[in-house]
């Protein structure tokens, strides 16, 4: 896949943003739409993320991490809201109507147009919600769209290891937080 | 099982004619004529047995003494070591009789999705209690209840807390013998009855609590039986003194076969008896297990994987128990029929070198098949009736040049023969030499003969396409058969399957033992049969057909081809 020219990107309208000043967010990182994009502290936007609010503005809460190649894609005019805590990893396409806080969308996975994703679920890779569905709290959606309640009571773990996590992307990612903000 | 790919080729094993029996070939003369009748009838590659003995050059070894290819079929194994896929701990052979093929130290997999569980700490900066967690679906030991003190010796701590679980449970019941308690409980399945920390005792037990109650239940209640038998002259009284000295004993492994075989040896006398002990054999009442499963419902009972690898077939999510790892082994290979060893892996479990492996790649000449013209042949889609053109490119792994003849029968076996033509079936591959040789040195030094040919591409009769430092190309016609439409056929019938024997003759350096020998060359021949699984015949001729498409379409670009045309290429290329 051939890197688009920065011309290309530049040219292309850019959506009205507000990004927290200790967001980390790389400069190849594509913010494309219409509808204001809103993005809380401490979230990690990977090269490569595509942010889209064509349809509807988005919301990313505080200390997410959105990977490379992932979609945020707002399914409609209501929009999509990441809440805390919630790490999008390589490929995943989230078009959900709202992703409850702590929750972990794996590679591939992807999560269909509206639907509302309760907290502290987990996606294994490439599993799939369909469009519209409502997934409770708790859940992890694994191997061929088995399903099953989190009673590891391993959340908080989670959590403060998604912390680590960022504080060690600010190292290693360069962030280009103004070149979004103009 | 995979679709199949076309084209494929495949290496016939001869030792289903008389496995380990085939008399060495090596060192034979070969000035005869070289004449494809001496190896009797064609290979049929449609005949039913031929699928046993046909397989990828990839799985074949070659025994240097017997001059023959092995297949997985006729070499032995012997196990080099056993050990932990997930620690990568060696585990002795005598542990392993004893306590089973299990890892015995903190590798255990989820009993849910069976990926590797890891030892998590719960607390506060890394303290305990610690969890076994599974990293995949959530799964952790906490959803049975149980957690750890410590983050090491997982496997002591586990067996203890199942006991502990279990005896609380059972207590109501006849308690179990003393001996049936002190006996660490083995949790994993196939592990049954080991015992850990300690050699095998007396008292191995099986894997469920609930089972070494039972044990205990029906031991006191056989001393009633024997009691009460020795009072009169009840016959069965030797015998069960026997039994129960069997089950108690090192091998005895108490099941429910167990308990099965003692029900036989006591006679039908003591109906009342019986009917006690079928109680006492009923663990769960079942208007409890369907309360159990009603309660839990559909989510909440195992699955048949699931339940399967346990030992106690539990049928609710919450009696699952963490599997400890499987243990794996590495083995050696020898020959059946002359004992040589063909493959030695290294002795120590983190290395994945070999000592020896003589793989049969580099023993044997490999073929391969590709399009002479691509835009004109698809390989899913071979048209009845018309020449196809293939180039058949023949590698030498040898360090001496080979001449090689090929035969085939002009009619492939099978009902709907195809046509089947070698421009040259016999030509000479070059050594396999420094690849530096090729491109440094003149071409013409290192393989004369060869070389004089080479460039050409003339597909002239009894010359050869083309040809290279040790590979040799020439081109190989095929006419599918027009199969018939109004008949049933089978689906190996659109296969078009093309055997070949192919011959090597070349000269080697003798070698001897006694290096005082005088030096010299010898004749050296091996020969083998192969089958061209070229590919599928089109159903019915003409483009007009669904899935036939005009060729030149077809050839853009292999992958768009590919992606177009039929899924068995498509899978292949992911
Ligand atoms: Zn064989
Ligand atoms: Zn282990
Ligand atoms: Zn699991
Ligand atoms: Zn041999």
């Amino acid at each position: 896949m051939a890197p688009k020219s920065r011309l290309s990107e530049s040219a292309a309208a850019r959506p009205p943003a507000i990004l927290s000043p200790t967001i980390l967010i790389s400069d190849v990182a594509q913010l494309t739409g219409t509808h204001l994009i809103r993005v809380g502290n401490h979230t990690a936007v990977h090269p490569r993320c595509r942010i889209n609010s064509s349809a509807g503005p988005i919301t990313i809460g505080d200390y997410c991490i959105l990977n490379e190649r992932t979609q945020i894609i707002a399914p409609d005019e209501r929009g999509i809201v990441l809440e805390n805590y919630v790490v999008v990893e390589t490929n995943a396409v989230v078009e959900a109507q709202r992703v409850g806080e702590g929750s972990v969308i794996e590679v591939g996975a992807k999560i269909g147009k509206g639907a509302v994703v309760g907290k502290n679920c987990k996606f294994t890779p490439l599993t799939t919600v369909a469009d519209g569905e409502v997934v409770e709290d708790d859940t992890v959606v694994w191997g061929f769209g088995s399903r099953r309640k989190d009673m590891s009571g391993s959340k908080e773990a989670r959590r403060k290891l998604v912390e680590r996590q960022v504080e060690g992307l600010k190292a290693v990612i360069p962030s280009n937080r103004a070149k979004f903000m103009s | 099982m995979n679709a199949p790919v076309y084209p494929s080729i495949f290496i016939a094993c001869p030792c289903s004619d008389n496995v380990g029996q085939k008399a060495p070939t090596r060192s034979r003369t070969s000035n005869d004529e070289i004449d494809p009748e001496e190896e009797g009838q064609a290979f049929n590659p449609r005949a039913p047995r031929s699928t046993f003995s046909l397989f990828p050059l990839e799985n074949l070894l070659f025994c240097e003494d017997c001059n023959q290819v092995r297949c997985p079929r006729c070499v032995l194994e012997e196990i080099v070591c056993y050990f932990c896929p997930s620690c990568l701990f060696e585990v002795p052979s005598s542990t392993v009789k004893s306590e089973g093929n299990r890892c015995t130290r903190n590798c255990f997999s989820c009993p849910i999705c069976f990926a590797a569980l890891s030892v998590t700490a719960t607390g506060e900066e890394q303290t305990g209690p610690f969890i076994l967690l599974c990293s995949h679906c959530l799964w952790s030991s906490q959803d049975i209840g149980i957690d750890f003190e410590k983050p090491t010796s997982i496997t002591t701590q586990l067996a203890q807390k199942l006991k502990a679980a279990n005896a609380s449970s059972a207590a109501s019941l006849t308690a179990p013998s003393p001996d049936s308690l002190s006996a660490a409980r083995p949790l994993s399945p196939l592990g049954a009855g080991g015992t850990y920390l300690r050699p095998p005792s007396p008292s191995a037990l099986p894997p469920d609590q609930t089972d070494e109650a039972e044990f205990g239940r029906l031991k006191a209640h056989y001393n009633q039986q024997k009691a009460l038998a020795s009072g009169d002259d009840y016959g069965g009284s030797g015998s069960l003194s026997r039994l129960m000295g069997l089950y108690s004993s090192n091998s005895g492994r108490l099941r429910s076969y167990g308990s099965g075989a003692l029900r036989e040896t006591v006679t039908a006398r003591n109906k009342s008896e019986w009917r006690e002990l079928e109680q006492l054999r009923t663990v769960e009442d079942e208007e409890d297990v369907i309360e159990k499963m009603k309660n839990a419902g559909f989510h909440g009972t195992t699955s048949q994987t699931q339940r399967i690898v346990q030992t106690h077939s539990p049928r609710l999510l919450d009696e699952l128990r963490p599997l400890a790892a499987l243990l794996r082994t590495k083995r050696s290979k020898r020959c059946r029929s002359c004992r040589h060893i063909l493959v030695k892996p290294e002795s120590k479990v983190g290395s994945i070198r070999h000592r020896i492996r003589l793989v049969a790649g580099s023993y044997i000449p490999q073929i391969s098949i590709s399009r002479l013209d691509h835009t004109a042949v698809n390989y899913n889609n071979l048209q009845p009736g018309s020449t196809h053109q293939f180039l058949l490119t023949v590698t030498n792994p040898l360090y001496d040049p080979i001449n090689i003849t090929l035969a085939t029968p002009e009619k492939t076996p099978g009902q709907y023969p195809a046509t089947v033509y070698i421009l040259c079936p016999e030509f000479e591959v070059g050594a396999t030499t420094d690849v530096w040789d090729e491109a440094l040195g003149p071409e013409a030094k290192a393989n004369p003969k060869v070389a004089k040919g080479k460039g050409k591409k003339t597909g002239l009769h009894a010359t050869i396409w083309d040809s290279g430092r040790n590979w040799t190309t020439v081109v190989l016609e095929i006419v599918p058969p027009l199969l018939p439409e109004d008949v049933e056929l089978g689906d190996d019938d659109h296969i078009v399957k093309v055997p070949i024997l192919v011959r090597s003759v070349y000269e080697a350096d003798i070698e001897r033992e006694d290096t005082i020998g005088k030096e010299g060359r010898e004749k050296k021949e091996h020969s083998y049969w192969s089958v061209l699984e070229v590919g599928r015949i089109a159903k019915k001729r003409g483009a007009d057909e669904e899935g036939v498409r005009p060729m030149s379409i077809m050839s853009t670009t292999s992958s768009t081809a590919a992606d177009e045309t039929s899924g068995p290429r498509d899978r292949s290329l992911r």
